[in-house]
């Protein structure tokens, strides 16, 4: 199963995601969640597609080349998107 | 063409998840899927009228109705409003209320549901 998860926050732990089974995981950073993008976050190192609002950034004052290579960045549109490529979603 | 059922049940003043679900209907009815935004818990304080514009706070009652006028279906739970002293006459024209049931049916048919929202 195909799970998209929405992180809004920075509270987000690895242990948390770790207890999720059996999915192809698509990560979307958005809210205070746009800092995991921007530093060594544990996060990360799950094997997911990544993926961090861009206007989210540009409002934290965080530039788009402080992201991390393996993270895509994208627009509300693009989040639509991705919404219907997973097919269940998750807001954290 | 997908449907598309958006729910948020935390506080629209004080969190940006109002602000951030609003944005994700709109670029979502843009791209012509049927929106449906169930507010429920505090979510319901969004769609409250005669809301006043301050320069530090979220103000999203322009962009209420204008997600309606764009077809997006907006509805608030109505035990959840009445609990909050928010009666059906308090609500912004064109916002809808209904009870559980009708949420329920609209995620029973839903193509994506995404409740947005913490304690």
């Amino acid at each position: 199963m195909r799970l998209g998860i929405f992180i809004s926050n920075y509270r987000c732990k690895k242990e948390t995601l770790e207890r999720i089974k059996n999915a192809e995981l698509g990560i979307f950073l958005v809210q205070n969640g746009v800092y995991h993008a921007v530093t060594e976050s544990e996060i990360l190192k799950m094997q997911a597609e990544f993926f961090v609002l861009k206007e989210d950034l540009l409002t934290r004052g965080l530039s788009e080349d402080k992201v991390k290579e393996n993270i895509k960045i994208v627009e509300y549109g693009d989040l639509v998107d991705l919404m219907l490529k997973y097919e269940k979603l998750l807001w954290m | 063409m997908a449907k598309i059922v958006i729910g948020i049940f935390s506080a629209y003043i004080g969190s940006m998840n109002a602000d951030f679900a609003i944005k994700l209907a709109e670029a979502a009815v843009n791209k012509e899927h049927e929106v449906f935004l169930w507010l429920s818990g505090n979510g319901v304080t969004l769609v409250r009228k005669n809301q006043k514009e301050f320069k530090d706070y979220s103000y999203l009652e322009k962009k209420v109705e204008e997600l309606i006028e764009k077809g997006v279906k907006i509805a608030a739970c109505e035990a959840c409003s009445e609990a909050r002293g928010i009666h059906k006459e308090d609500l912004i024209d064109g916002v809808e209320f209904y009870s559980m049931d009708w949420f329920m049916a609209k995620v029973a048919e839903a193509d994506r549901v995404l409740m947005i929202g913490e304690s």
